[in-house]
């Protein structure tokens, strides 16, 4: 998102810290040897758009996978919607919509029997009417008499989310919900994701994709290597680096007075052009647009690069995330 | 995109699980019926079998000087069921369940409420149900292309060992799925079982005409035993006592398929893997 300040973005995006739905404490999950959960400890609140974010190999689907009932942990305790999601799965799966990384579409079912066929293991059994209702609203109901694999990447992930809420869930979990899809389809899924949220449910979903996280999520739990690394809203993230903005913007300010401003470690002119280096361009840039007021002047060209999801990655792993 | 909002709210129809279980096997069916390689496999391919060996043997009886005798073609029907129910049960089965679990299909169908057997008992189910009508069609073809005969009675008495029979491939089908995770090698697996117990058994080339060593060996593999099960009610019926507990070669050959199918069974369920 350049241009726009990950703070305010935030307070846009923020939505009322709503009670715990997921409430996960010390998971602990090994296959054999292979340790891929190594003591994770984190709540998804209510309403939210929860994003694990982190490279392959993370532990990011194993996490999912406790939460879906489809992998036991050695060790920690997983609470959902006040169940104990490790001993009564049977009372936590219905309130769960699932779309896993594979897609799960029978070859030899059209997509209306395939939503059909879904609903019904939820004992929800859907009228034809119904059925077709749920394709309309995901843009499938011309292909209500298709097969999946006929149907486009972008199209194939709208009918695994349609899946997904095909019980009507009160918690939607979507592993890599637009890997491999093109830029374009993969806003149309965050769309479509922000309006299933905006049903009330609340979603968990993992990326590797640093933009999309910080796009779409309200919260972020990076992790690496079996491990919560930080966890965090995506402005909150990227503040706690405390890295340096760079702000660019053609004005005529006193240097003395905006080095005084507060975050700004560096000032320069360079062609006409103030340029300040801040660790807090938030308070930097407010500050001088007061500075402009006082001065009776507008702020001309105002640029701004700040660091991104990729730099928290990057200080907290020393490593790139793909 | 324009996305309607709909609150959550409960779910409109909630009905029991008898009702899921319908809409499961109903489904089942419909996969089973439009999967164009099972209809091969477990249709096509039999019945192309019988109508060319009905051609070459179709008039043959067993004793050429004898009129009375029974004809080759109702002494092979038998065996030409079993090879549709290993053709079904083995490799339909087998193939099945390697793909939807490579395809992710049983994982996704584990995360809903549907416990996992019933998924599995369904399909079963549906397998068994097209095996049996699969084997009557072979049958009337015979019977009414080929002029073979059988015991009235004995057809009906055969149904429980058809479907006995159609289990133990079932349960063979599952422990190859269970024991190999490749869809591919599932195939080439599946082909290997298929055609020794095919040939060596005595369900098509007769026992005698093997060397000594194999008809050892023919005797007491799956399909012989369940070609043994099948051919007494059809060829002998219920009348002359070869369907009977005090027959001992027709007792030995049945709890030869029930320990075989108890055996296919737990080694399945030791070893088979959802993902």
């Amino acid at each position: 998102m350049p241009g726009l300040i990950q703070k305010e973005m935030d307070s846009a995006n923020r939505v009322a810290p709503g009670q715990p739905v997921i409430d996960i404490q010390g998971l602990e999950v090994a296959y054999g040897s292979v340790k891929a959960v190594q003591g994770v400890s984190l709540q998804v609140r209510q309403g939210e758009i929860f994003g694990l974010l982190g490279p392959n190999g993370a532990g990011k689907t194993t996490i999912l996978s406790v939460l879906e009932g489809l992998v036991k942990p050695q060790a920690g305790s997983v609470k959902v919607l006040g169940y104990d999601a490790l001993r009564d799965a049977n009372a936590v799966k219905p309130m769960i919509g699932v779309s896993l990384q594979t897609s799960a579409f029978f070859d030899e079912l059209k997509l209306l029997e395939l939503v059909q066929f879904y609903a019904g293991l939820y004992e929800v059994f859907l009228s034809k009417a119904q059925a077709l209702a749920l394709l309309a609203r995901f843009e499938l109901e011309e292909k209500a008499g298709v097969r999946a694999k006929e149907l486009s990447g972008g199209q194939q992930q709208r009918v695994a989310l349609a899946l997904a809420i095909a019980n009507n869930p009160k918690i939607v979990i979507l592993d890599e919900p637009t890997t491999g899809l093109d830029p374009q389809a993969r806003r149309n899924v965050w769309d479509i994701i922000r309006q299933i949220r905006a049903e009330g449910r609340t979603i968990v979903l993992t990326s590797h994709y640093m933009e999309e996280a910080q796009e779409l999520c309200h919260r972020i739990g990076i992790i690496d290597r079996g491990q919560i690394i930080a966890l965090d809203t995506p402005g909150g993230l990227i503040n706690s680096l405390h890295a340096d903005s760079r702000i660019m913007v053609t004005a005529r300010l006193p240097e003395e007075k905006v080095r005084a401003l507060p975050g700004v470690t560096e000032v320069s002119y360079e062609n006409e052009k103030l340029q300040v280096t801040s660790n807090d361009a938030f308070e930097t840039m407010l500050g001088l647009q007061q500075l402009a007021v006082e001065a009776r002047q507008l702020l001309f060209d105002l640029n701004y690069r700040q660091p991104d999801l990729e730099d928290v990655f990057i200080t907290l792993t020393g490593r790139k995330i793909r | 995109m324009s996305v309607q909002v709909n609150p959550v709210s409960e779910p409109k129809v909630v009905g029991n699980g008898w009702r899921r279980f319908g809409v499961l096997t109903q489904t089942n069916l419909l996969i089973f019926i439009r999967n164009r390689a099972a209809m091969f496999w477990t249709i096509l391919f039999p019945i192309v079998y019988m109508l060319l060996f009905g051609a070459i043997f179709g008039s043959q009886r067993i004793d050429e000087a004898n009129p009375a005798s029974v004809k080759v073609i109702s002494f092979m029907i038998p065996g030409i069921v079993v090879m549709s129910l290993m053709s079904n049960g083995i490799i339909g089965n087998a193939s099945a369940m390697a793909e939807w679990r490579q395809r992710g299909i049983l994982r996704r169908v584990q995360t809903t409420p549907l416990p996992i057997w019933q998924m599995l008992v369904s399909r079963i189910i549906v397998q068994s149900a097209v095996m049996v009508v699969q084997a009557f069609l072979l049958i009337g073809i015979g019977v009414l292309v080929f002029g073979a005969s059988f015991d009235t009675l004995g057809l009906a008495i055969a149904i429980p060992f058809i479907i006995l029979s159609a289990l133990m491939c079932m349960a063979i089908g599952q422990t190859v799925a269970a024991l190999i995770a490749k869809p591919e090698t599932v195939q080439i697996v599946c082909q290997l079982i298929f055609f020794p117990m095919l040939f060596l058994s005595g369900i098509i080339i007769p026992l005698p005409q093997l060397p000594e060593g194999l008809q050892i060996v023919g005797k007491f593999l799956p399909s012989g035993l369940m070609g043994d099960i099948i051919r007494a009610p059809l060829l002998s019926g219920y009348s002359t006592g070869a369907v009977s507990l005090t027959n001992l070669p027709f007792l030995v050959s049945l709890a030869g398929v029930i320990i075989y199918l108890l055996l296919f069974v737990i080694i399945s369920a030791r070893f088979f893997k959802w993902n």
